[in-house]
């Protein structure tokens, strides 16, 4: 691989990393510029968990929408509850509106017996709609999320990827 | 150029690009079905008792919670289509403020998943059905606050977009199907046993 490289010209070399840039920074920019439109952190996510099966399984891939200052009873939120860096995904059972700051949640996954409140920090029994939650769902399409699950749950499955991506450019120089 | 590699980039690009395009027209074309859907619902028995919130097995402050008993009809069919996944359907209760800031509280009361198989029931008829969830008002008490009942469902589609609706009552047209009164039940509790003690004199003085 190294010697296929070193054969490269300076200037091709030069084009092949300026177009490899090129790529990622259009990745980057358009999920920073979807992040923009749609006010979300993260605008499209993977469900992780079985807590809203049926409607959800784990890798369908969601896309939030964060606009609207409520969260309406009925609507599918992601939150992030505050000390704990695991979004979920679950449905708003009650809404307590009191002003945009102060409007409370209280979320339940349909899969669920119990609402959340045993997932919220101690003392807390409702979510806070501003500061919380990151987005509601809109849109959805099932399983294409499944190849990240894939990733980061066999770590030797990555490695496989990167082997065969290197292979493909040796066995490639034509 | 014709090495396997570049006909299995060829195939793949080509079977994500028809995955993709069948799944949009199917996700667009859910658009065109007609939601319109009827129910009657009426309130049986409201009851509020004293209860606790619990937490991590830690007893929170006494307050009210208000367990409720309904009747329900309605025929869901029209919701189900090819791209309907499942329908989630939830009764809400609707109620103002009290003097403090939550103005306006809604609370689901009852909740149902019908997935689309041949097996689900579409249409529902349900008699003296006790809520799922009984509860409690963010700031513990309802103090004879006017609570309004709706019938909301959620269409969860197989790929696209997620559908949300009210079901309308079948002879007002109106979204909301019934309303009721969740009584403040200190005041209720005292009024009873001031009751009592007068049909007690009364009996006393005969």
């Amino acid at each position: 691989m190294l010697a296929s490289l070193a054969a490269l010209r300076p200037r091709q070399l030069a084009s092949q990393i300026l177009s490899f840039a090129l790529v990622l920074s259009t990745a980057f920019m358009l999920w920073k510029g979807l992040s923009l439109v749609t006010n979300s952190p993260s605008p499209i996510v993977v469900v992780l968990s079985g807590s809203m099966e049926p409607a959800f399984q784990r890798g369908d891939l969601l896309f939030l929408w964060n606009r609207s200052p409520d969260a309406k009873v009925g609507e599918i939120v992601v939150y992030n509850v505050e000390g704990k860096n695991i979004p979920i995904v679950h449905r708003v059972v009650r809404n307590h509106q009191g002003g945009l700051p102060y409007t409370k949640l209280l979320t339940k996954g349909d899969n669920n017996h119990a609402d959340d409140v045993e997932l919220y920090a101690r003392g807390q029994f409702y979510l806070n709609r501003e500061k919380e939650v990151i987005g509601s769902v809109v849109g959805y399409i099932p399983f294409v999320g499944y190849v990240t699950i894939m990733l980061s749950e066999h770590p030797w499955l990555k490695t496989v990827m990167l082997g065969i991506m290197g292979l493909m450019v040796v066995l490639q120089r034509e | 150029m014709h090495s396997t590699s570049a006909r299995f980039q060829n195939v793949f690009s080509f079977f994500t690009t028809v995955a993709f395009t069948v799944a949009g027209l199917v996700a667009l074309s859910s658009f065109f079905f007609p939601t319109d859907t009827v129910a009657t619902g009426s309130i049986r028995n409201v009851q509020i008792a004293q209860g606790r919130q619990n937490q991590y097995g830690t007893l929170g402050r006494r307050q009210e919670f208000a367990h409720i008993k309904f009747d329900l009809h309605t025929d869901l069919s029209p919701l189900f289509h090819y791209n309907t996944k499942q329908v989630f359907l939830y009764l809400t209760t609707t109620y103002p403020g009290d003097g403090n800031k939550y103005s306006n509280n809604t609370v689901t009361i009852w909740d149902k998943i019908i997935p689309n198989n041949p097996k689900s029931k579409t249409k529902l008829a349900l008699k003296n059905q006790r809520a799922k969830y009984p509860f409690n008002d963010i700031i513990g008490k309802f103090s004879d606050r006017k609570a309004e009942l709706r019938l909301e469902y959620n269409v969860q589609p197989h790929v696209g977009a997620l559908v949300w609706g009210t079901v309308k009552d079948a002879d007002t047209g109106s979204e909301v199907l019934t309303d009721f009164v969740l009584e403040d039940s200190a005041k209720a509790r005292k009024a009873k046993k001031a009751k009592a003690e007068a049909a007690k004199a009364a009996k006393n003085a005969q």
